[in-house]
């Protein structure tokens, strides 16, 4: 049957050779590619199946530190018909890759070991199998149930110069295809750069503007201080109801401006936080409640809260809890007439992509999350941009201060969370706050009486009203008190008498609270020392925590709390 | 040589189903309903019906479906062709109703005129199965469909068909099922048993090899680098002994289509029918760039005997057949003029079986040529026998 000299079956074959050849490399598209290679090949030799291997690194990204090329599977990267697709995947050590990487092609029947696997749907078991190499990285079976395809030697022989061909133009589409990838992975990096660039100035910003806010409500601090703490000493000592009436007014004016420079504390994230683990949903539950009361009653506020009793994060709970109301407070002024407010909480996992998503803000771990939703007037893009910013309000003079998000933003951050928003015009308005879970739980409590004690005080404290303030209150607790106005005279007045308790102020001009502390801590590693300040960085508070403090106070210090802190410290068993 | 083997069919295990079919000769609405359910009184419920109808004074396909869809209690397909073959005879008028086993109710694939085609989930059967093939024989993207059918079923099942419509009247809905009458379309009904197929067409090599250096869809631009349209004439013109006038194109281009390798089989015909711009020629069916072709040449004897030899090679070897399904093209007719009876008789006899002998004259034949890649054809024959124990011939005598 085969005459080696049979002109016109060698004519026939080298027009088949001619069409075949023509056919790789007619596009850039693997696929298509492939597609035009095969359906002329199928159609030409009458076959069944083709099917084109190519090893994993043809496709993936591998890095040079990659595995040997023998150790690499071989995915499916073509098929026709996809009827009769088998596996898809050949591991590293399939008996057939051994033999395709001797790089000659070869017959073999379709029910044989080697492709058995690959040949699906059945209806194959007859016929010819014929496997041709595609160097460097892949492979191509072919498969024909007519009795004169794929019958002899030479007819494999002759198809490899063809297939050799296609295996060049497959190395051409995946080299387009890498080409392609990269171009692609570098317009990806660099919107992520302008991202992280645009988020970085953010910050910078928020920063800036929260320095200056923290600075004036330093020296705002200090003079409420005096002004609060006199005030309720007068209020004791005050006669008849008018005096006392006008005294309460006193009070309550400078309270409602201590909130104000507390919110302009918590923006700047310098304010000292108060921590403790803080059950999350019943803070939210207290702010819902609160909200529903103050609300018009065409607006409902649902609660949906999944954390459960015993999640619970690291914080300051009244910072938490006015962060809250903030945002429901801003949800209740977006709804015009009837409408609805949503707080949900939930727990959520962020990884690492999550977490670069959020500007690399937050590090993995669980998340509480809680989203306060309304149904709004929304926001355009451009307000969007800026409600974080302190003085930043739509709302007529009077109704807003612009310093609400900012606070919250700030207090937010300096409980290692993030807030998000999302809004559209007419759309209403979700804003989304994620804090880090801690584990132990505690339930929320709180009073207001001032508790008297015994014992010695030093008050080492540069502002003189402050001092007289400070003196006069410990005084009235029943303490013995001496002051001093420098880290100086106060180490002096230690050396002469030790006392009981230390009341230390941190920004003093000479010698500040935290060498001051230092120095105490030379001469004696137990004494009681409570910080009190109006603004203390958290890094600066961190570093004279380590030295050994007796508690926090943040200016202006209130009665109540003055003599839980002293109780505290001098190891009276009272809460906290 | 060996015969191409029905897949599954174990004789004496299984019974193998009955079919059966109704010459309709008045092409009438009334004339298919009663056919159809005459049928179905003698066959039962469950099978299908392909309705054949030939083209001349065709009943309106709309009202022939609506009439079918109320009266038939079985899913029903069919289309419209230039004649219809029942034995050794083509009928122009009229029609045949044939009653055979289904699995699964016919599928439409409309779409044929873009160039993705979806083709709705369906799968081969356990024990082989044939796929009967009517698609509108004038769509634009036919070789698309085929591919995507090829794919979805592969070698699970046999193919059988042929392309439906007129050469006269042009594109318009000619195929159709219970869900209506449809233009670019194809109807895809499987039957539940293995045919066995035979595709000829004895067309002989005259020139060749040339190369189809420029084409486009069904339009060859150049063949080895110059006009298609000259090298062509200049081909043909010493055997027809005529000279090639691009009015009188057709008349001596159905005696002398193109053909394209196909290793172990005859080459597949592609009939030139009209010159295009610029001296290009326009096929039925696709012709790749590239793709190295033949000017083949036909003989009446050739012709009549490659029919006979499909007819032959179709005989089911293992399991009796009783239906030969028969899709003919139409340009044979045209080329053999009187003498294609000759050629319906060959392929009965060839057959030898006594197996009733129905089809019809097709605008491009499907046939997977007993397995391997499935293709449009032209000018060819294409025969399945069905295995069957048994073929009912209802009607009035
Ligand atoms: N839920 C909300 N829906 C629509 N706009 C809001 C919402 N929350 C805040 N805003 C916008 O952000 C601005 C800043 O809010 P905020 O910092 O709380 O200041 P204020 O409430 O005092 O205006 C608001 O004036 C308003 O324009
Ligand atoms: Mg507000």
């Amino acid at each position: 049957m085969t005459d080696p000299l049979d002109q016109r079956r060698t004519l026939a074959d080298i027009a088949l050779l001619f069409e075949l050849s023509l056919a790789a490399g007619t596009s850039i598209d693997l696929q298509t590619n492939c597609r035009r290679f095969v359906t002329s090949l199928m159609a030409r030799k009458n076959l069944d199946l083709a099917q084109i291997w190519l090893r994993a690194d043809a496709t993936e990204d591998r890095g040079a530190a990659g595995p040997a090329t023998d150790a690499l599977p071989y995915h499916l990267a073509f098929a026709a018909p996809t009827a009769h697709v088998g596996v898809t995947t050949l591991g590293a050590d399939h008996p057939l890759l051994a033999r395709v990487r001797e790089e000659r092609a070869f017959r073999v029947a379709p029910d044989a070991a080697e492709v058995a696997a690959l040949l699906g749907g059945g209806g194959l078991t007859r016929g010819t199998c014929a496997v041709f190499p595609l160097p460097p990285r892949g492979f191509l079976v072919l498969h024909a149930s007519h009795e004169d395809v794929l019958a002899e030697a030479r007819e494999v022989r002759q198809l490899e110069a063809v297939t050799a061909k296609l295996a060049i133009s497959i190395e051409g589409c995946l080299a387009h295809a890498q080409a392609m990838r990269e171009i692609a992975e570098r317009r990806k990096a660099e919107t992520e750069r302008a991202l992280a660039q645009e988020q970085l100035h953010h910050a910078q910003k928020m920063d800036a503007v929260g320095r200056l806010a923290g600075g004036v409500a330093h020296d705002f601090n200090n003079l409420l201080t005096s002004i609060l703490g006199c005030a309720e000493i007068l209020e004791r000592d005050a006669e008849g109801d008018d005096q006392r009436a006008l005294l309460e007014l006193v009070v309550g004016a400078a309270r409602n401006a201590a909130d104000l420079t507390g919110q302009l504390l918590a923006f700047s994230r310098a304010a000292p936080l108060d921590v403790h683990p803080v059950p999350l949903d019943a803070l939210v539950a207290q702010v819902g409640a609160l909200l529903e009361r103050t609300v018009d009653p065409q607006i409902s506020v649902e609660l949906d809260l999944r954390l459960g009793a015993d999640v619970a994060v690291l914080g300051d709970e009244s910072r938490l809890q006015s962060a809250f109301l903030n945002l429901g407070l801003n949800a209740r002024d977006a709804i015009r007439g009837a409408g609805q407010i949503t707080i949900r909480s939930d727990r959520v996992d962020l990884d690492e992509e999550a977490c670069r998503r959020h500007g690399g803000e937050v590090s993995p771990g669980a998340f509480a999350r809680v989203r306060v939703t309304d149904t709004g007037v929304g926001m355009d893009p451009q307000t969007r941009s800026r409600i974080f910013e302190p003085f930043f309000s739509t709302k007529q003079t009077g109704r807003g201060t612009g310093l609400g998000l900012a606070a919250v933003y700030g207090s937010v951050s300096s409980h290692g969370g993030v807030i998000t928003v999302q809004s559209r015009p007419g759309d209403g308005a979700s804003f989304e706050v994620l804090l880090p879970i801690t584990d132990s739980p505690r339930a929320i409590e709180g009073d207001d009486v001032a508790l008297t004690g015994q014992g010695a005080i030093l008050v080492i404290e540069d502002d003189e009203q402050v001092r007289m303030v400070v003196e006069r209150m410990c005084a009235r607790l029943g303490y013995q008190v001496a002051v001093t106005a420098s880290g100086e005279e106060g180490l002096a007045a230690l050396d002469a008498a030790r006392p009981d308790v230390v009341l230390l102020d941190v920004r003093m001009p000479g010698m500040g609270g935290h060498e001051t502390l230092a120095r105490i801590r030379e001469r004696d590693a137990e004494l009681p020392v409570i910080v009190v300040s109006g603004f203390v960085e958290e890094p600066e508070l961190d570093a004279m925590r380590r030295l050994g403090t007796a508690g926090f106070l943040q200016k202006p210090v209130a009665l109540a709390e003055l003599s839980r802190a002293l109780r505290a410290a001098l190891g009276d068993s009272s809460p906290r | 040589m060996r015969r191409w083997r029905p897949r599954g069919i174990v004789p004496g295990l299984s019974r193998l189903p009955a079919t059966g079919h109704e010459r309709v000769p008045d092409p009438t609405v009334d004339g298919f309903v009663r056919a159809a359910t005459r049928l179905v009184a003698r066959l039962g419920a469950g099978g299908q019906l392909l309705v054949l109808v030939a083209e001349d004074d065709a009943p309106d396909l709309t009202a022939l479906v609506a009439a079918l869809a109320a009266q038939a209690t079985v899913p029903f397909f069919g289309g419209v062709f230039p004649a219809v073959i029942e034995g050794t005879r083509q009928h122009a008028r009229g029609g045949l109703v044939v009653w055979l086993p289904a699995s699964g109710a016919p599928r439409v694939v409309s779409g044929l005129d873009r160039d993705t085609i979806q083709i709705p989930a369906m799968a081969g059967r356990q024990g082989g199965a044939t796929a009967l093939v009517l698609v509108d024989g004038l769509a634009r993207s036919l070789a698309s469909f085929l591919e995507a059918l090829y794919d979805r079923l592969g070698n699970t099942v046999a193919y059988w068909g042929g392309g439906a419509g007129s050469l006269r009247s042009g594109p318009r809905p000619c195929v159709f099922t219970e869900a209506g009458v449809f233009q670019d379309a194809a109807i895809v009904a499987l039957v539940p048993a293995a045919a066995s197929l035979g595709v000829r067409h004895g067309w002989t090599k005259l020139v060749g090899p040339l190369v189809a250096t420029r084409t486009s869809g069904n339009e060859i631009q150049e063949l080895n680098w110059e006009r298609a349209l000259d090298v062509y004439r200049a081909a043909v013109a010493a055997d027809c002994g005529r000279e090639i006038t691009e009015e009188g194109f057709f008349e001596v281009a159905k005696g002398y289509p193109f053909g394209l390798q196909k290793q172990g089989a005859e080459d597949v015909v592609r009939d030139p029918i009209a010159v295009g711009p610029a001296g290009s020629l326009r096929c039925v069916g696709d012709v790749p760039e590239n793709a190295v072709l033949s000017i083949l040449k036909g003989v009446p004897e050739q012709l009549v005997a490659a029919a006979g030899a499909a007819a032959a090679a179709a005989r089911a070897v293992g399991a009796p057949s009783r239906l030969s399904l028969v899709a003919d093209c139409v340009s044979r007719a045209i080329f053999l003029e009187d003498r294609f009876a000759e050629e319906l008789e060959a392929m009965d006899a060839a057959r030898g079986d006594g197996a009733s002998q129905i089809g019809m004259l097709t605008l491009g034949e499907i046939s997977s040529q007993g397995n391997g890649y499935l293709e449009l054809f032209n000018k060819t024959a294409v025969v399945a026998s069905v295995p069957t124990d048994e073929h009912v011939v209802t009607g009035s005598e």
